[in-house]
């Protein structure tokens, strides 16, 4: 207050019970000392009105365990008016400058109107647990002086009332920014944090954990909607026994359950000695004594999860700010998660391409950089990855006897394993070519080396040896589960050369046999996976072997050069996709006898 | 609280105060004494030390029930302090009210 020494000085405070009636009583005894206070008829009125106004507001925002608080009024009173601050302890509300009227037939919106009119100054402080309103309102010149001084001011010290007051704010304003700045520094002590913390769900049990310390919560359960299964236990303070999963198909968990009905109205459910839990609510053991309340985390209007936070007694309530606390935190945690989860999805997206990658560079390193050349026959190769690296591989190895061994396999499989399979085969296979000639003996050899590690994982591969003597012109093939080759002479005659036997890593002692065929004339030898004659169109139609066969058959009549039957085969099959990219690895080797031209170099890959 | 019915109107008396803690009552007990022949209801508020918004709306509330029947409501001698009012609010503009005599 401003103005003259105080000569008539009375302080007194007004508590009642969070509820309308209290408001009443308070009000009447307000009144009543005010008048003790020599205030005039009129500004009694007017007070009784203000004070009823925030009163109702205190007692209508108070929610749940905030109603067991008491709304206080205090009064400093001197011969310039009257300051009045309201007490409230609940969330608190926003009291703009300017209040308009509501409409003339609206029911409600006229006691914050009120209030700032009939008073010279109106401020509201939200604060930590607390929340004022302070009012002030000067004093008719007509009010009588009171006859009692109840609290006297220091003799001689005009100011000293006035510094009271302003320290009394500021005391409020310290203490709404300590509670802001107690959620604001712990917040961005946990961003820091986070970068740091791999596991969300790691990192959301010591933040609660650390919270709960803050806000002296007993125990805290954190649940995250799981789409498929409910609302799935995160994290939780130590030694809880609850339940895993909440099902959300549940309607009669719904009703009994304090986490669901959170979860399902989107509202803090509270629970104390007043408002107990079900007997059969899954928080039954915890919350049976205490209070506390769950809070649903949602972040653009989709449910994360909930948060829960309890103390074992329920005459220990918490406080307006822990509950902000609390809120903003659980708000801010659920972003956090949705974020981690989200960069987690985005990392396995990047991991596997990176996989996909490695793959691919595998699967390019195994293939021969240069195919060996044999005087009168070309030799080329062409492998074709599909998006989904698969384990196609071929190679040419030179024997000893100056023979060739023809090698084309399929691992089963996709990524990195089949790549890693193929590699393992490869290095396998070139070992086999130096203790054998013979395809069958290979492969047996083969299957007996990598049966155990292909049935650990159950994985085969497929795949066809061809020992081809260009002094013989005659090739011995074995197969593993593979496609014929397929071979055609410069007479357009075709034939599918077939020897199967079981892929590798099915059987561990399988005995692979071999057959041995004469080329004939012109002979043109396809070998390929069957990528190949499945690559499909965009209706999903198979390529099959005729067009391929038909090719070849072209080919070695016309007597054309293995590169050229190369780039026709692979137009056949492009044009048979039209566009859409292979759903499996697509390998051949073609082995074709050129007489054109015996000088010709060794063709490149 | 009493109520009195005089041919289309009913008259509310003896209401020490309409604020927070019985304008849900009053509002129920006066809905309750309305008939359909009722298309006028006079509220006495001579008695009436202090109203505040809750009891506002609920007079509202009353007012639009009769809005519905072509009546309206009509507020007795108000104190000067409950006049003031109404007309800070300016709800003298959908009540009549008719001010004590001097």
């Amino acid at each position: 207050m401003s103005g003259a020494p105080n000569q008539w000085v009375r302080k007194f405070t007004v508590e009642f019970p969070c509820e309308l009636t209290g408001v009443r009583e308070a009000c009447r005894q307000s009144r009543a000392e005010l008048a003790a206070a020599g205030l005039g008829e009129e500004e009694l009125g007017h007070w009784e009105l203000i004070l009823a106004e925030a009163g109702n507001n205190a007692v209508n925002y108070a929610l749940g365990w905030q109603k067991h608080r008491p709304v206080r009024f205090e009064f400093f009173v001197d011969d310039q008016g009257v300051e009045a601050r309201v007490q409230d302890h609940g969330p608190g509300f926003e009291l703009p400058d300017q209040v308009e009227l509501p409409p003339p037939d609206s029911e409600d919106g006229r006691g914050l109107f009120l209030i700032k009119t009939l008073s010279d100054e109106a401020v509201y402080y939200r604060g930590k647990g607390e929340n004022w309103l302070v009012l002030k309102k000067k004093r008719q010149a007509t009010g009588t002086p009171p006859v009692a001084v109840t609290t006297p001011p220091p003799p001689d010290d005009a100011g000293t009332q006035k510094l009271a007051n302003s320290e009394a704010t500021l005391d409020l304003m310290t203490e709404e920014l300590a509670s802001a700045y107690e959620s604001l520094s712990t917040i961005f002590r946990f961003s820091a944090e986070l970068a740091d913390q791999p596991k969300p769900e790691e990192f959301a049990r010591k933040w609660l954990g650390e919270v709960s310390k803050i806000v002296a919560a007993d125990w805290f359960i954190l649940r995250l909607l799981d789409e498929g299964e409910g609302l799935k236990l995160v994290a939780s303070s130590e030694d809880l026994s609850v339940r895993e999963v909440l099902s959300l198909d549940n309607a009669g968990e719904a009703d009994v359950s304090l986490e669901m009905r959170a979860a399902s109205f989107r509202m803090d459910v509270w629970f104390d000695a007043l408002h107990p839990v079900a007997a059969v609510d899954p928080l039954a053991k915890l919350a049976a004594q205490g209070t506390g309340f769950s809070h649903p985390i949602v972040i653009n209007d989709r449910l994360v999860g909930v948060l829960s936070v309890g103390r074992y007694l329920s005459d220990s309530v918490f406080q307006a700010g822990q509950v902000s606390l609390i809120q903003t935190f659980a708000d801010f945690l659920g972003i956090q998660i949705r974020n981690a989860q989200f960069q987690q999805q985005q990392l396995q997206t990047k991991l596997t391409a990176r996989e996909l990658q490695i793959a691919a560079d595998i699967q390019r390193s195994l293939l021969p950089k240069q195919l060996p050349h044999v005087p009168g026959f070309q030799l080329v190769g062409h492998y074709q990855s599909a998006r989904q690296v698969g384990g196609d591989f071929y190679d040419v190895v030179e024997t000893a006897e100056g023979g060739l061994l023809l090698a084309i396999a399929d691992v089963m499989g996709k990524g990195v394993p089949a790549a890693m399979f193929a590699a393992i085969f490869r290095s396998q296979l070139r070992a086999a070519a130096e203790r054998a000639t013979s395809p069958a003996t290979m492969l047996t050899w083969l299957n007996r080396s990598l049966f155990a590690d292909l049935d650990q994982v159950e994985m085969f591969i497929t795949a066809q040896l061809v020992y081809f003597s260009p002094r013989d012109r005659t090739i011995q093939l074995s197969a593993a589960g593979h496609p014929p080759l397929i071979l055609a002479g410069n007479d357009g005659r075709l034939q599918a050369v077939e020897n199967s036997g079981m892929p590798l890593g099915v059987l561990a002692d399988t005995e692979y046999s071999e057959r041995a065929v004469s080329l004939p004339p012109g002979a043109n030898l396809l070998m390929f996976t069957d990528g190949l004659t499945e690559a499909r169109d965009p209706e999903g139609k198979l390529l099959w072997l005729g067009p391929l066969e038909k090719c070849l058959a072209q080919a070695a009549k016309t007597g054309q050069r293995a590169e050229q039957t190369k780039e026709a085969l692979i137009a056949l099959v492009e044009a048979h996709q039209q566009g859409i990219p292979p759903g499996d690895d697509q390998t051949f080797l073609l082995l074709a006898e050129y007489r054109g031209d015996s000088r010709g170099k060794p063709p490149q890959l | 609280m009493r109520t009195e019915k005089i041919g289309p109107t009913l008259l509310v008396t003896d209401l020490p105060t309409l604020t927070s803690d019985n304008s849900r009552a009053f509002k129920e007990f006066v809905r309750g004494a309305l008939e359909p022949a009722h298309t006028v209801v006079e509220v006495d508020l001579g008695a009436a030390r202090s109203v505040d918004s809750n009891g506002l709306g609920a007079l509202i509330s009353i007012h639009k029930t009769l809005c519905g029947r072509g009546g309206r409501v009509r507020l007795l001698h108000p104190s000067p302090l409950i006049n003031e009012m109404f007309q800070l609010l300016q709800l003298d503009k959908i009540f009549e009210i008719v001010p004590r005599p001097t």
